[in-house]
């Protein structure tokens, strides 16, 4: 079993009047099965309302099945007596990095964490310490958080979700208000913690060249799983994305539509340094 | 016609021991009619300046001039001055709060005064120009997915029919379709309305494609100001300030070292693939 496990998971929403009889109800996961293994990095991708934000609060025990089974590290998430010990196992970061800063001073924010799992004070220390250096954010141990940018308190996030010792990050749309250089020291700090620390990532995004290093992508319309694959393999089905409101990372287009005018490159081009080879083989 | 910024400083603190200069001495003109993409790192001073164009905020020193009057003058009217340049915050949808779609784009027409009959036609047409349609109009806010209570948002500006229309961000957190819905509709009152379009943004795709002008701040200031096309070519000074360039500019770059003759200062996806296939060995 691998890391995180869903069998045939559903999710309903359902609205109540003021008798509480049941006035809509709204499946927004539909038979979802999904088996990741530790140490994978995991992107999912849909539009707004595909499910995929129901689905990560799932994983993290915020939400519970309405049908079907999810296992976190081997523990069934509907099992009450889990839920602490689900939460530990898979951290959660959301979008708005304002709304997860609890403290006054980054290293308290950091080690709010391990203090409410009751960890010795000592190793709290450490932790942060060794945290705060995991995302390179240790010179600013001492700093107010007022007084970071959007990317570095996003990375004082992680470092909190971290302290706690998860073996999986959930990262819901982390870079969504981030500009261009705040959103590649999250991508950063996330992929180094996964090749370097094993963390088991899934990544929350709208940013398709976000996912390009990911093993494996995940779309999700209606509720359900529609495609998946490795990334070249999803980013090849340039129509098929569309049709579920998404795109591919501009080089990947700009590639496609080289090959439709006659030029000779291949699929599923996911970056610049791999377009420039293809094209400079047919100058 | 236009707005002009004369010697703008504003300076947050002031008087204490954390006063610092959000903007710095910024004079510029932005004429009727033009598109322009406002581009900077967080904390850059890009809010902070369009929040002066409508006189949210009152700069320390210099002055703000729309349309040729001083807006700090004494019988300035704000009020009027704040119908005419509209200002869509980042996630403006968490400001709805009427219980139908059509009560909330409603309210700032009726706030102005205006008859029953001109609130209910700025209204209609608002939403109409975002491309919300008739069967949404009686629907609550709350039922509707996170682009559609956007657009909501946009026509209750839209509604009051503003001169200028500042765009705060509006794409973040939507799904490239939506994101792409919404720039269209913005392209598309500035060409059929001639509105002025203010675009703050984080993607360096989307003012590429959009903007006919970028404004690039930094620390305050306004540090570049042209074309697209002749600003990313300096791709290297912007990623300094904590920016980028559009991935095709890249692209481009990377051809031109290889030794293809491209155009580097293409942005267009479409542009590039024609100046591309001009220069290699293509099957049909």
């Amino acid at each position: 079993m691998g890391i995180i496990q869903a069998e045939n998971l559903v999710h309903e929403y359902i609205r109540r009047d003021e008798d509480g009889n049941v006035e809509e109800i709204n499946r927004a996961l539909d038979d979802i099965n999904i088996d990741i293994q530790a140490g994978q990095f995991i992107a999912i991708l849909g539009h707004n309302g595909s499910g995929k934000s129901t689905l990560a609060k799932h994983l993290n025990a915020i939400l519970m099945p309405t049908e079907g089974t999810l296992w976190v590290d081997g523990m069934d998430t509907l099992d009450r007596e889990n839920i602490w010990k689900v939460r530990q196992s898979a951290g959660m970061v959301f979008q708005n990095p304002d709304n997860q800063i609890v403290a006054n001073v980054v290293e308290e924010d950091v080690g709010f964490g391990p203090e409410n799992l009751g960890v010795p004070t000592e190793d709290i220390w450490k932790r942060v310490e060794e945290c705060l250096k995991d995302v390179r954010m240790y010179e600013f141990r001492k700093a107010s958080p007022n007084h970071l940018s959007g990317g570095q308190k996003q990375r004082v996030a992680i470092a909190g979700i971290l302290a706690m010792h998860p073996k999986c990050i959930v990262l819901d749309e982390p870079t969504a208000m981030l500009d261009p250089v705040g959103r590649k020291e999250v991508i950063k700090t996330i992929t180094r913690l996964n090749k370097e620390e094993n963390i088991t990532v899934i990544l929350i995004t709208h940013y398709m060249e976000e996912v390009v290093n990911a093993d494996a992508v995940l779309v999700m319309d209606k509720g359900r799983i529609v495609m998946q694959g490795t990334p070249k393999e999803v980013f090849s089905k340039v129509d098929k994305l569309k049709e579920y409101r998404l795109t591919v990372p501009e080089v990947t287009l700009l590639a496609h539509k080289l090959r439709q005018k006659g030029v000779p490159v291949s699929k599923g081009i996911l970056t610049t340094e791999q377009l420039v080879e293809e094209i400079k083989k047919v100058m | 016609m236009s707005i002009v910024l004369d010697k703008v400083s504003h300076i947050y603190d002031l008087g204490t021991a954390n006063e610092r200069f959000a903007l710095k001495d910024i004079s510029l003109q932005i004429k009727d009619g033009e598109f322009i993409g406002l581009i900077g790192h967080t904390g850059s001073g890009k809010s902070t300046l369009v929040q002066h164009l409508n006189g949210l905020l009152k700069a320390n020193y210099g002055t703000v001039y729309y349309n040729g009057e001083d807006i700090y003058a004494k019988d300035y009217s704000m009020k009027k001055l704040r119908q005419k340049v509209g200002l869509v915050f980042q996630y403006p949808e968490h400001q709805l709060f009427e219980t139908t779609v059509i009560k909330d784009v409603k309210f700032g027409p009726k706030n102005m005064g205006l008859p029953q009959l001109e609130v209910d036609m700025r209204a209609f047409e608002a939403l109409k120009q975002v491309g919300i349609g008739d069967d949404l109009l009686d629907a609550s806010p709350f039922e509707l997915s996170g682009g559609q209570r956007r657009r909501v948002a946009i026509a209750g500006i839209l509604a009051m029919q503003p001169e200028v229309l500042i765009l705060d961000e509006p794409t973040a957190g939507l799904d490239p379709k939506g994101r792409e819905e919404i720039l269209e509709q913005i392209a598309r009152l500035h060409k059929e309305r001639n509105i002025t379009i203010i675009l703050v943004s984080h993607s360096m795709e989307d003012v590429a494609k959009y903007a006919q002008r970028l404004l690039v701040m930094n620390r305050g200031r306004v540090v570049l100001d042209g074309a697209p096309q002749d600003i990313f070519p300096h791709y290297e000074e912007i990623e300094k300030i904590g920016l980028a360039a559009p991935q095709i500019t890249y692209v481009m770059q990377s051809l031109k070292e290889a030794g293809l003759p491209v155009d580097t200062s293409i942005t267009d996806l479409e542009q590039a693939v024609e100046n591309i296939c001009r220069y290699t060995k293509n099957v049909n």
